[in-house]
C-alpha cells in the first residue's frame, strides 16, 4: 500500500479543530455589544466559568471569547462580544441561522472551590462582566457555600452596561450586594458616577477571608488590585483574567506569550502575584 | 451676583458637643487632636437638605465646607442648553469641596443632592482664620484637604484611562 493509497483521516474534535454551530439567537446588550447563543444540542460543550473559547466567522477569522453563559446548561452556550476588530465586528453583524465554528473550551478558570467559606468579590469594567457572569451563576446556585457575594461593576456610561437584566434581578432578590457606577453621565442617571475602584475601600466584605475576581480593561484591573492591596487583601487571592493576544488557545504558537506565561494555557486566570511584574514590562 | 434660593440657608449655630462627636466620627475629622475637632464644632453645624438642592453653585463664592453624613451627593457642569454633565457622585463619609481653601475661593462646579442629605457645614471663612491662628491644625487640614486633591486627581485620572480605553481594539 502506498501512502496515497492509505486511509485519510478526517480530523474531528482537535484540539485546533472548530466544529460549526448555528447561531440561535443574537442578544444586543447594548450599542456595539452582543450576546451570541448556540444550541448545541449534538456536541454541548462542558464548561468551567472563566474559559474561552475560539470563535470563528468563517470567512473573516477567529477570536478568543469568554463564554457568558450558564456552565450548568451545556445546551446552551453564549459569547458575549464587544466590536473593536474585524472578526468581532462581523460576530456583531451574525443573525440567528448563521453557522459560526467554535473550539474550546480552552484555559484555568476561576477558582471558586477557593472561595467556598469566604467573601467573593466580582469587580468589573466594561465587557469584563462577560468572563465573570458563569461564575456568579454557579455561585449563587450554591448559594450556602459563599460568605457575602459582591458585584462591583463599572462601565463607561449609563448606555454601555452589560447584563442589565442580571443586574436588576440580583439587586432585587439581594442574593448579591450589587454596586453599579459609571464614569461618565448626564442628569437622569440616578446612579453612582466614578470610577469602580472607588468603590472597593466602601463596600463591605473581609479582605482577610475573601476572593477576589476582577476582569476589566488592564489599566482598571491594575488600579483595583492596588486598592484592593490597600485594604488587605492578599495578592494571591486576587485573580485576574488576561486575554491579550489569543491565536491557538492551546499554547502552541507563542502569540499571547506575557514573560514565562502563555496566557492562553497557564491563563486567562492568574493571581495578581503571578503577574503584576509582568504588567509593569512595558516592552511586554 | 444674588444667591439662588435652592443654595443653602447662611450657617446656623448648632450644639457644639453633639457636632464635636459628629465631626470627630466623619474620616475628613479621623485622627485629627481632640482640641481641634473641638474648635471646628464650634464653626460647624448639622443640615439635612432634599432631592434637588444644589449645595453650591459654579462661581459663587465657597464659603463652607461639608462633610456628608448620609445621602447622596452630584457633581455636576453644565452648558446651557444642554444636560448637565454628572462629573463625579459624592456619598456618605466624603467631602464636598475644596475651593474654600484656595483663592479666589469661588466654587468650580455645582453640587446637587441627589438623595435626602444629612451632612455638617463648616463656616470656611472662620475655619481659615482658625487655621491662621492654629498653624497645627492648619497644616493638618490642608494635608488632609490635598490628599483628597490628590485621591481625586487619580481617580480622575484612571476615568480618563478607562474612557479612552473602551475606544481602542
Amino acid at each position: 500500500m502506498t501512502v496515497l493509497d492509505a486511509p485519510v483521516e478526517v480530523p474531528t474534535r482537535g484540539a485546533l479543530t472548530s466544529r460549526p454551530y448555528q447561531v440561535s439567537s443574537v442578544r444586543h446588550q447594548t450599542h456595539d455589544i452582543v450576546t451570541i447563543d448556540v444550541a448545541p444540542q449534538q456536541h454541548p460543550i462542558a464548561f468551567k466559568p472563566g474559559q474561552f473559547d475560539m470563535v470563528y466567522v468563517y470567512g473573516v477569522g477567529e477570536a478568543a471569547i469568554s463564554i457568558s453563559s450558564d456552565p450548568a446548561t451545556p445546551g446552551l452556550l453564549s459569547h458575549t462580544i464587544r466590536a473593536v476588530g474585524w472578526v468581532t465586528k462581523a460576530l456583531n453583524d451574525l443573525q440567528p441561522g448563521t453557522t459560526i465554528g467554535i473550539r474550546g473550551p480552552y484555559g484555568r478558570p476561576w477558582p471558586l472551590e477557593e472561595a467556598e467559606g469566604k467573601d467573593l468579590v466580582v469587580i468589573t469594567g466594561g465587557i469584563g462582566m462577560a468572563p465573570v457572569r458563569p461564575a456568579i451563576v454557579q455561585a449563587l446556585r450554591h448559594r450556602e457555600r459563599f460568605g457575602r457575594i459582591v458585584l462591583l461593576k463599572g462601565a463607561r456610561s449609563p448606555r454601555d452596561l452589560v447584563f442589565r437584566d442580571d443586574l436588576d434581578r440580583w439587586h432585587a432578590d439581594r442574593s448579591i450586594d450589587v454596586h453599579v457606577t459609571v464614569d461618565s453621565a448626564v442628569r437622569g442617571w440616578s446612579g453612582r458616577v466614578g470610577v469602580v475602584t472607588k468603590l472597593i475601600p466602601r463596600v463591605p466584605f473581609d479582605p482577610e477571608n475573601s476572593v477576589i475576581l476582577l476582569c476589566g480593561p488592564e489599566v482598571m484591573m491594575w488600579f483595583s488590585a492596588e486598592a484592593l492591596l490597600g485594604r488587605g487583601v492578599p495578592a494571591e487571592r486576587i485573580y485576574v483574567t488576561l486575554e491579550r493576544n489569543m491565536k491557538c488557545g492551546v499554547g502552541s504558537c507563542g502569540h499571547c506569550q506575557l514573560g514565562s506565561k502563555f496566557l492562553c494555557r497557564d491563563g486567562p486566570v492568574f493571581s495578581w502575584d503571578e503577574v503584576a511584574a509582568l504588567l509593569d514590562v512595558r516592552e511586554l | 451676583m444674588a444667591t439662588p434660593a435652592a443654595v443653602p440657608a447662611p450657617l446656623q449655630a448648632g450644639d457644639p458637643d453633639t457636632l464635636r462627636v459628629t465631626l470627630a466620627g466623619h474620616p475628613f475629622c479621623a485622627g485629627l487632636e481632640v482640641a481641634h475637632v473641638q474648635a471646628m464644632a464650634e464653626l460647624a453645624s448639622e443640615h439635612t437638605f432634599g432631592p434637588g438642592t444644589f449645595l453650591l453653585r459654579r462661581g459663587y463664592a465657597a464659603r463652607t465646607l461639608f462633610l456628608l453624613l448620609q445621602g447622596d451627593v452630584s457633581l455636576e457642569i453644565v452648558e446651557p442648553g444642554a444636560d448637565a454633565i454628572v462629573l463625579e457622585t459624592l456619598h456618605e463619609g466624603e467631602t464636598v469641596g475644596w475651593s474654600w481653601l484656595f483663592p479666589p475661593h469661588r466654587w468650580s462646579f455645582d453640587a446637587r443632592c441627589l438623595s435626602p442629605v444629612r451632612l455638617v457645614q463648616l463656616d470656611a471663612d472662620r475655619l481659615r482664620a482658625l487655621m491662621a491662628r492654629d498653624p497645627a491644625l492648619g497644616r493638618d487640614l490642608a494635608v488632609r484637604v490635598g490628599q483628597l486633591v490628590v485621591q481625586r486627581l487619580q481617580l480622575t485620572r484612571a476615568q480618563l484611562v478607562e474612557i479612552q480605553h473602551h475606544d481602542r481594539p
